[in-house]
C-alpha cells in the first residue's frame, strides 16, 4: 500500500513510523484511517429532510483545532490568574495540576467519552484486515490530539506567569508536566471504561457505563467546588505553604506528583521533588505500556455496546403526567414521546449532558449551604428558593445536542409522514428535555426550601419554573435549527461543546443570579406573581410563534 | 481439494442465550451457497465470527485450509464481505470510500480508484461515482457495498441479502455476477430471505433454525419431492404453517376504522 498523506496538523506522525510498526502497528491503515476520519469530522453537517447534506463550506482540521484551543484557553486564563496567589512555588504547582486533572478530566468525559466508545468503525474496518490494534490507535490518536491541545490552552496561561516568575525553565517543565498529566488521565479513564466492558454485559454494561462516567463527572465537580464548602474559618486555619518534607497524603493527592517536574526546574532538588517526578513518569510510561500491550482487547470489548438489548419501554406516571401538561393536541404529544424516548434511550446524551447539569445542580446547593452556613437565621436564607433558576446554565448544552443522535437517518422518517412544521417537533421535544432533566429538580428545590421560606417556597418555585422554561424555550428558538436529532456526533463538534460549556457556565451565570439576588432582597409575593406572569406570558408567546410558523 | 470454509462445532452465546448450538459444515471452492434461516436462527452471527467479528465460544474455523488465529488478520485479504446493514461512511464520496477499501488491502490509491469507477461505470454509478454516498438511493448503496467487496479479488465471498434494494435490472445484473464468479472457482456464501433467488442461484443450501443445521444439501437433495419450491421447504423444516391466519388477522387490524383526529 502506497503511504497516504497525513493532515498537516499530524505531520510530526512520520518520525514515530518505526516505532508504531514496531508496536504491531500497521502505519499505512494508520495513516488511512486517521485521515479518513479528519475528513468525516469535517464533513459532518446537517442532514436536510430530503436526505441531502446541506453544502457547507468545510472547515480545516487546523481551524477546528485552533478553536479547541481558543475555547480552553479562557479557563486556562482563569487558572492561570490563581498563579498570582502569594504562595510558595509548591503549593502553586500543587493548585495548578489539582485544577488541571479536574478541568481536563471533565473534558474528556463530557466531549471525548463518546468517540472513544464508539463501536461502529470496528465492523468497516476489522473484516478488510485492519486489527484491532491499528484502529485503536488510530482512533486515539485523532481524539489524543483534541485532548492535547486541550491541555496545552489550559496549561499554557499558568506556564507563561510561573514562567515569568520563576524562570523559563519553569515554565517549559509545567508544559511537560501537564501533558504528562494528560496521557495519564487519558490511559487512567481507558482503563475504567475496559475495567467496566470487561465484566459488565448487555443492558447492564451500557447502565453501568454510565453510572461511573456520571459519577466521576459529579464527583469531580463536588470536589472543586470544596473549597466553598469548608468555608473561610477552616481554610484560613490550613496551611497552603507546602514544605518540601515527605507527608503521606501527597503522595495519595496523584495529581500532586506532577509538581516534581517543575520544582527540580526550579532547582528544588530533594527527594520529595525527585520521587514525585519519578511516580509521574514511571506510572504514566507503566500505565501507558499497560494499555498498549492491551490496546485490541478495547475495541474487541466495544463490540458488547453494540449487542441489542431486550429492554421493555414503560412509559411511568411522571411522563404521562408531564405529557398532559406540555402537549395540547395529539401530534404534540407525538413528538413529546418520541424527545422523550430518544433522551431515555441516547446513551451518547446522557454523556455529554448530565454532567453539565450535575453542576448546574451542585453549584446551587453549594452556595446555598456556604450561604446557610454563614449567615445562619439571616435573610440571606431566602436565596434557597430561588437558586433553582441555575439549572439554565445546563440549557444550551442540553438544547445543542439535541441536534446530535447515533441513528440520525432515522428522522427520515418525516420525509414521508404529514407534519405540521419542524418548529412543532423541535419545541415538542425541547419541553420533553425541560420536563425530564429540569422540572424535576425545581419542585425538589421548592421542597427543600419549604422548612425556610413556607408558602413563599411554592410561588418562588412557580417563578422559577417560568423563568427556566421561557428561558429553555428561548435558547431552543435562537439555536435549534432544522429536526433535532437528526445529525451524527464528531470531534470537531466535541470541541464547540466544551467552548459552549465554558461560555454557558461564565455567561449564563449573571441572569440567574441577578434574578435570584432580586428575590432575595425582596422577598416579596408581589416579586414573584409579577415574574410568574411576564415569563409565562414570554413562554406562552413562544409557545405560540411555533404553533403557528 | 482443501474446502474454501471449514466451521467445526462451531458454538455461541450472548448474555446467557446460546445462538449457534452446534455449527458444523465444509464448503469446497468454487460453490454457491445460500445460507438461509429464520430472523434471530444465527447467520448473521456465523458470518460475524469467521469475519473475526465476534469471538466463538468453542469450536474452530478454517479457510482454505487454515486454522484461523484471532491474532493474525492476514486471511482476509481473501474475503470479501457485503454487510446486511449498510457500513459506509456516506459523508464520503464513491471515489474516496472505494479508493479507501481498496487501499485497506493493499492497493495504491490510483488502481483502487480506477478499478472501482470502472466497475460502478457497468453497474451504472458511473455519473454519481463523485458524489456523496448520503444522496444515493438504498440501490446505489447496496451497489457500492457490492463493489467494495470484489475490488480486491477475493477468493471467497461472503454476501449477507446482497440484493436488498436493487432494481430488477440490477438483480439480473448481480445474480449473472455471482454466477460467473462461481465459474470462475470463487467460493460465494450467501444469505437470504428471498427464497426463489437462493433456489435459482445455490449449488448447495444450508438451513439453520434456532442455532443448529437442519438440511444440508443441494435443493434436490433436501426437498421431499420434486414439486415442492424452496419456500415450502423453509416453512416446513421451520415448522411455520399458520401464514394464511396471521395475514388475516393483520389486514384485518389495518382496516379496521381508525380513531383519527
Amino acid at each position: 500500500m502506497n503511504e497516504p498523506a497525513l493532515p498537516k496538523s499530524l505531520r510530526w506522525l512520520r518520525h514515530w513510523r518505526k516505532t508504531l510498526t514496531r508496536m504491531g502497528i500497521n502505519y499505512a491503515q494508520f495513516c488511512l484511517i486517521i485521515s479518513t476520519k479528519l475528513t468525516l469530522a469535517n464533513r459532518s453537517g446537517r442532514t436536510s429532510l430530503t436526505g441531502q447534506k446541506r453544502p457547507r463550506k468545510s472547515k480545516r482540521p487546523a481551524r477546528t483545532l485552533l478553536w479547541t484551543f481558543l475555547g480552553n484557553l479562557l479557563i486556562g486564563a482563569l487558572i492561570g490568574l490563581m498563579m498570582f496567589i502569594p504562595m510558595v512555588l509548591f503549593s502553586r504547582l500543587a493548585v495548578l495540576f489539582g485544577f488541571l486533572f479536574l478541568m481536563f478530566f471533565l473534558t474528556m468525559l463530557t466531549s471525548y467519552a463518546s468517540l472513544l466508545l464508539d463501536p461502529r468503525d470496528r465492523p468497516i474496518f476489522t473484516v478488510r484486515g485492519v486489527s484491532d490494534r491499528t484502529l485503536n490507535a488510530a482512533k486515539l490518536t485523532i481524539v489524543g490530539l483534541f485532548l492535547l491541545v486541550t491541555m496545552a490552552a489550559l496549561a499554557l496561561p499558568a506556564a507563561i506567569i510561573l514562567g515569568l516568575q520563576f524562570g523559563v525553565l519553569v515554565g517549559i517543565a509545567v508544559l511537560i508536566a501537564a501533558f504528562i498529566l494528560a496521557i495519564f488521565s487519558l490511559v487512567i479513564a481507558l482503563f475504567m471504561y475496559m475495567l467496566v466492558l470487561h465484566f459488565f454485559d448487555g443492558e447492564k454494561l451500557k447502565n453501568i457505563l454510565n453510572v461511573v462516567q456520571i459519577g466521576m463527572a459529579i464527583a469531580l465537580y463536588a470536589a472543586g467546588q470544596l473549597p466553598n464548602l469548608l468555608g473561610p474559618d477552616v481554610i484560613s486555619h490550613m496551611n497552603f505553604n507546602l514544605s518540601l518534607h515527605f507527608v503521606w497524603w501527597e503522595f495519595i493527592a496523584v495529581p500532586m506528583w506532577f509538581s516534581g517536574l517543575p520544582l527540580l526546574a526550579h532547582g528544588d532538588i530533594g527527594s520529595l521533588s525527585l520521587l514525585f517526578t519519578f511516580l509521574s513518569l514511571a506510572v504514566t510510561a507503566g500505565l501507558f505500556a499497560l494499555y498498549l500491550h492491551n490496546a485490541g482487547r478495547f475495541e474487541q470489548l466495544l463490540e458488547k455496546l453494540d449487542q441489542s438489548s431486550d429492554r421493555v419501554a414503560k412509559a411511568g406516571w411522571w411522563f404521562k403526567l408531564t405529557r398532559r401538561l406540555a402537549t395540547r393536541s395529539r401530534e404534540t404529544a407525538a413528538y413529546y414521546t418520541l424527545g422523550w424516548r430518544q433522551l431515555q434511550s441516547q446513551r451518547d446524551y446522557k454523556l455529554r449532558v448530565y454532567p453539565q447539569l450535575a453542576y448546574a445542580f451542585i453549584l446551587p446547593l453549594v452556595l446555598v449551604a456556604s450561604i446557610m452556613r454563614d449567615s445562619a437565621g439571616s435573610y440571606l436564607n431566602h436565596m434557597v428558593g430561588y437558586m433553582a433558576v441555575c439549572l439554565i446554565i445546563a440549557a444550551p448544552l442540553a438544547i445543542l445536542n439535541l441536534k446530535f443522535s447515533t441513528q440520525p437517518t432515522a428522522m427520515a422518517v418525516f420525509n414521508y409522514v404529514p407534519f405540521g412544521h419542524q418548529s412543532r417537533i423541535r419545541q415538542s421535544v425541547i419541553l420533553a428535555m425541560y420536563m425530564r432533566l429540569f422540572f424535576p429538580f425545581i419542585v425538589i428545590m421548592a421542597l427543600l426550601s419549604l422548612p425556610f421560606m413556607g408558602l413563599h417556597a411554592v410561588t418562588a418555585g412557580l417563578a422559577s419554573t417560568a423563568l427556566t422554561l421561557a428561558l429553555t424555550l428561548a435558547i431552543g428558538k435562537i439555536s435549534l435549527r432544522g429536526l433535532p436529532f437528526d445529525q451524527e456526533f464528531a470531534a470537531n463538534q466535541a470541541a464547540t461543546n466544551g467552548v459552549l460549556n465554558t461560555v454557558a457556565v461564565l455567561v449564563g451565570m449573571l441572569l440567574p443570579f441577578a434574578y435570584a439576588f432580586a428575590g432575595t432582597i425582596l422577598f416579596s409575593y408581589w416579586f414573584d406573581l409579577v415574574s410568574l406572569v411576564i415569563f409565562s406570558v414570554a413562554t406562552g408567546l413562544l409557545i405560540r410563534s411555533n404553533r403557528f410558523a | 481439494m482443501t474446502a474454501a470454509i471449514t466451521l467445526d462445532h462451531i458454538q455461541k452465546s450472548f448474555n446467557g442465550h446460546q445462538v449457534l448450538k452446534d455449527v458444523s459444515f465444509s464448503i469446497e471452492p468454487g460453490t454457491i451457497v445460500g445460507y438461509i434461516g429464520q430472523n434471530g436462527a444465527g447467520k448473521s452471527t456465523t458470518v460475524k465470527i469467521i469475519l473475526g467479528l465476534l469471538t466463538q465460544d468453542a469450536g474452530q474455523i478454517s479457510l482454505q485450509g487454515r486454522i484461523l488465529d484471532p491474532d493474525d488478520d492476514s486471511y482476509k485479504q481473501h474475503i470479501g464481505y457485503v454487510p446486511e446493514a449498510a457500513d459506509v461512511f456516506d459523508a464520503l464520496t464513491a471515489r474516496e470510500y472505494l479508493t479507501l477499501i481498496g487501499q485497506l488491502y493493499g492497493m495504491t490509491d490510483t488502481a483502487a480508484g480506477q478499478k472501482a469507477e470502472a466497475l460502478a461505470e457497468i453497474v451504472g454509478l458511473g455519473q454519481a461515482f463523485d458524489r456523496r454516498i448520503t444522496s444515493y438511493s438504498k440501490g446505489m448503496r447496496q451497489m457500492v457495498l457490492i463493489i467494495a467487496s470484489l475490488l480486491h479479488d477475493p477468493d471467497i465471498l461472503f454476501w449477507d441479502e446482497p440484493l436488498n434494494g436493487l432494481d430488477a435490472n440490477s438483480v439480473l445484473v448481480v445474480e449473472e455476477i455471482l454466477q460467473e464468479l462461481r465459474n470462475r472457482g470463487k467460493t460465494i456464501f450467501y444469505s437470504s430471505h428471498i427464497m426463489d433467488v437462493v433456489q435459482k442461484l445455490s449449488d448447495r443450501i444450508i438451513l439453520l433454525n434456532n442455532g443448529t443445521v437442519i438440511a444440508d444439501g443441494s435443493f434436490s437433495s433436501i426437498a421431499a419431492n420434486a414439486d415442492t419450491n424452496l419456500q415450502q421447504l423453509f416453512n416446513d423444516l421451520t415448522g411455520f404453517a399458520e401464514h394464511g391466519e396471521k395475514a388475516k388477522a393483520f389486514v384485518d387490524i389495518v382496516t379496521e376504522a381508525a380513531d383519527h383526529e
